[in-house]
């Protein structure tokens, strides 16, 4: 994103003295404030038109074998993954947050650590266990009767499903309610135990309702992910809709596919108005001036057992995982595809490096450049250019995917179905991860005073110069923290790189998921542990962002 | 008049403080009656208060309430919820998440008394404040004063033993400031509830007090009626706290023993070479007389309304000057530079 250059204007936006090229570049500039919304729009426009035209029977029989499995399990997998989430998110966070023990500041951040631990990594090291638990299974079905054997089998895939998107979902609710935690309740606490409530009483009635949007607003984070996963699904046979969209893209029914998209789409609205719904017109926030919590020390029996509580999660999202590939890439290190596993980490770098500068730019544009330049458009354009995050990858790649197929026809245009795989990779990335940028500088730049800006305007500067002299500096905490974020969603996506990538592309997550549904589990571990390398960069910017406000 | 509260030599330090915060307080409160306790910040008020209602430990010292020993050095005897004491927070520590009526209604049906009718109870109470239609209304949708009435409401309803109030009006402007300051003490008054209310501020204390305890880095300087504060300082750093104080020198004055007809020239004030004397207790005149201590040449008059300040350049017999402040009640004038002879007021 280039800045404006307002040369005509003498010293900053004078509007009444506005010289045809002020003009000018205040209409490019807003055509840039723009852009990012338009481009998130653009896709759902796509799919929301190509979607009413005719699919034949393609459509009539997905409605009728698969449409209303994919809809349960769906449904099912979200409640399950985010009711447990949110019990695992909320006690951990509870317990780092008002007690003291040993090593509370290492657990701190260690329990965010399973997040930079994508999904299917970590489901690949339990897939094996379900080989291991034959004999039980044997067991069962001598034993107890074949419908309980049968029942099991069911039940089994569910249950690792949920138990690996549960460990690595879970710093989503964590992290929220240690930010609540963390808020300055301490008042409202011995309020409530000064008008009669004893400690346990008042966190159910103070401490907890208090922390209901931060819970909310983390359930939701949870519940996208899970909507939005592929890799995880697809390793353990769970018919959700998003394998189901590519399954019928797949088939050649473009139509079908689109149109589960939209009803996935549906279902994630659906949770986020649930979760702006639940806020109502109470209040949240205590006074800035009150206290924070005060730990209480806990030490010996007590503190072991907390470690143990926090510990499980932690155990069973990184420690275990990591170890398991660790051991799998010691033993397999002969029958190592090197030249693969380099090719695949240059591949995933600099797709994350591309996408990352572009998504960070645009949030830098759409918060400081925004308001320095004084352009239209308030804070109803972070919001919709953050609508991305919301959009299902399985829509944005067939949105984008349609789009590129269809352009590659237009006449001339045709080199675009070579390189435009890549570059719709680039812009499917852009869209869907413009949000994780916008966020982090959206909310440094509400804590960097306006009268800096206005102060160097003051001292002579143009809004651009002053735009780069200042507000570039002053931010740079949270674009640092932006960019890193960015890289690590990128690096580790999975879902829209498999589709949308072009012919014999590999980066580090398709090709650990490759390896990983062939069975070749061994073979993917030095990926697979370079992707939670990776995911760590992800873990430091995410705890630095966290604590800064504290 | 019993006694409700005793506090028996209550000392705090806090880690790593350099001094300690609490050193050996010992005071009482009488059933009903409404005391405050003065200091700067710093000066451990706070601490003390949050001691008293069990919220914080201290390190030695004993708190009784009624004949029952609630606090007993580091150990908290009885927990803050079963000590039946409401407390107004700083910043009215009103729940968000829940309605003005609920946040009134949080501690009944808890209390000593049992369990009487919450709904009509909470609207009582909130009538008593002329807030009865806020009761539907979110904490964050209320103005300032507002918040301020429904927290003093809040700890009065489950009629509690003891009322704390930690520095509860100085989050409001001035002028909310005194109408609430008094609307408070009719309020407390009129519930016959004993309270001990913390304040920075010398004049709240001033005005509202039946007893104050004036407070400096932890020491208890002085405990008294607000008269026998005001009139009868028990040293300088006190004097100085709860209004303007001519520090003036037995030396300054040709003849030392005409100062005894100030009324502020009380014991201990009179019995060093210092004299402590309030504005108002001097006074001017254009004319010499027998009861002149001085001459002076106006500095500078101030208007505050009501009164007028003075301060005047006096030569002293030693050949230094002193600074006066005079406060004038009538219309006299007095401009920069005019030469008056000051006497005691009422001369």
């Amino acid at each position: 994103m280039t800045p404006l250059r307002s040369s005509t204007a003498p010293a900053g936006n004078n509007l009444t003295a506005a010289a045809p090229g002020h003009i000018a570049s205040r209409a490019v500039g807003t055509a840039l404030i723009w852009l990012p919304a338009a481009c998130v729009l653009l896709p759902l426009l796509i799919v929301g038109w190509r979607s009413l035209g005719g699919a034949g029977t393609a459509w009539e029989r997905v409605v009728q074998y698969r449409l209303w499995d994919y809809l349960g399990s769906t449904a099912l997998l979200i409640f399950l993954v985010v009711m447990l989430a949110i019990a695992v998110g909320v006690t951990c966070a509870w317990l780092v947050s008002a007690y003291d023990f040993a090593g509370r500041r290492s657990l701190e951040w260690l329990l965010i650590l399973p997040l930079g631990v994508p999904g299917f990594v970590a489901g690949a090291a339990y897939l094996d266990g379900f080989e291991q638990a034959t004999p039980l299974f044997l067991w069962v079905r001598e034993h107890v009767g074949l419908e309980a054997f049968l029942f099991s089998q069911r039940i089994l895939p569910w249950f690792g499903t949920v138990l690996v998107l549960v460990v690595t979902l879970y710093p989503y609710v964590y992290l929220s309610c240690r930010a609540s935690f963390a808020g300055r309740q301490a008042d409202l606490i011995e309020a409530a135990r000064m008008l009669g409530c004893s400690p346990v009483r008042a966190f159910f009635r103070i401490v907890l309702p208090l922390a209901r949007p931060a819970i909310a607003a983390g359930a939701a984070l949870v519940a996208m992910e899970t909507a939005n996963d592929y890799g995880v699904v697809t390793l353990f046979g769970i018919n959700t809709l998003t394998p189901g969209v590519f399954r019928s893209w797949s088939e050649g029914s473009l139509v079908s596919a689109m149109r589960l998209a939209l009803i996935l789409l549906g279902l994630v609205m659906f949770v986020l108005v649930l979760e702006r719904a639940q806020r109502g017109r109470r209040g949240y926030a205590g006074d800035t001036r009150e206290r924070p919590l005060a730990r209480r020390p806990v030490v010996g029996g007590k503190a072991a057992l907390v470690w143990i509580v926090c510990g499980i999660p932690l155990l069973l999202g990184f420690v275990w995982p990591v170890f398991r590939f660790l051991r799998w890439g010691l033993a397999a290190s002969n029958s190592a595809d090197w030249s693969g596993y380099w090719g695949a980490l240059f591949n995933s770098t600099w797709l994350s490096l591309l996408a990352c500068a572009v998504v960070v730019a645009t949030a830098f544009w759409l918060t400081a450049g925004r308001r320095a330049h004084r352009l239209p458009g308030g804070d109803s354009i972070q919001n919709m250019a953050s609508l991305g995050y919301a959009i299902p990858s399985a829509l944005l790649a067939v949105g984008i995917g349609a789009l590129v197929s269809d352009l590659s026809r237009v006449g001339g245009l045709a080199w675009l179905a070579l390189s435009a795989s890549a570059t719709g990779l680039v812009f499917a990335y852009w869209v869907r991860f413009m949000a994780v940028g916008i966020q982090p500088v959206a909310a440094g730049q509400a804590g960097v005073a306006h009268d800096l800006h206005a102060a160097a305007r003051t001292l002579g500067h143009t809004a651009s110069r002053a735009l780069f002299r200042v507000d570039l500096r002053l931010l740079m905490p949270a674009l640092t923290g932006a960019a890193m974020l960015c890289f690590v969603d990128v690096f580790k996506e999975l879902t829209l790189t498999l589709v949308m990538r072009p012919f014999d592309f590999e980066t580090l997550a398709t090709l650990t998921f490759r390896l990983t549904s062939e069975g070749r589990i061994p073979e993917a571990s030095v990926p697979a542990l370079v992707l939670v390398a990776g995911g760590m960069i992800g873990v430091a910017a995410l705890n630095r962002l966290m604590r800064s406000p504290r | 008049m019993n006694t409700l509260l005793e506090v028996r030599g209550v000392s705090k330090r806090f880690p790593r403080a350099e001094r300690a915060a609490l050193d050996k307080v010992s005071f009482d409160v009488e059933e009903g009656e409404l005391l405050t306790l003065v200091g700067a910040s710093g000066s451990g008020k706070t601490s003390l208060l949050r001691i008293l209602a069990g919220l914080e430990t201290a390190d030695e010292g004993e708190v009784r309430l009624g004949s029952v020993l609630v606090t007993r050095g580091r150990a908290i005897l009885r927990p803050p919820e079963r000590r039946h004491m409401g407390f107004v927070f700083q910043n009215h520590a009103l729940f968000p998440h829940l309605k003005v009526g609920e946040n009134v209604a949080f501690g009944l049906g808890q209390g000593p008394s049992g369990r009487p009718p919450r709904r009509q109870r909470v609207s009582d109470l909130l009538d008593m404040v002329g807030l009865g239609e806020l009761a539907g209304r979110y904490p964050h949708e209320l103005s300032g004063g507002e918040r301020q009435r429904i927290a003093l409401v809040r700890a009065l309803a489950p009629n509690p033993r003891l009322l704390l109030m930690d520095e509860p009006f100085s989050s409001l402007d001035q002028s909310l400031r005194l109408k609430l300051r008094d609307e408070t003490r009719r309020l407390i008054k009129r519930q016959q509830a004993t309270t001990i209310l913390v304040t920075h501020d010398a004049e709240d204390a001033l005005a509202v007090s039946d007893r104050i305890v004036v407070l400096r880095e932890g020491v208890v300087q002085q405990v008294g009626t607000p008269a026998e504060i005001y009139r009868r300082p028990a040293n300088r750093y006190i004097a100085s706290s709860f209004g303007p104080c001519n520090f003036l020198s037995r030396a300054d004055f040709a003849d030392p023993t005409r100062l005894e007809a100030c009324r502020s020239i009380e014991p201990p004030a009179l019995s060093g070479e210092e004299c402590w004397v309030r504005p108002e207790d001097l006074g001017l005149s254009s004319t010499d007389g027998p009861q002149s201590l001085t001459v002076g040449v106006v500095l500078q008059s101030l208007y505050h309304g009501e009164s007028r300040m003075i301060s005047l350049e006096c030569p002293s017999p030693q050949g230094s000057s002193i600074e006066l402040q005079v406060r004038l009640h009538g219309e006299e004038r007095a401009t920069r530079g005019d030469r008056f002879h000051v006497l005691p007021a009422g001369a």
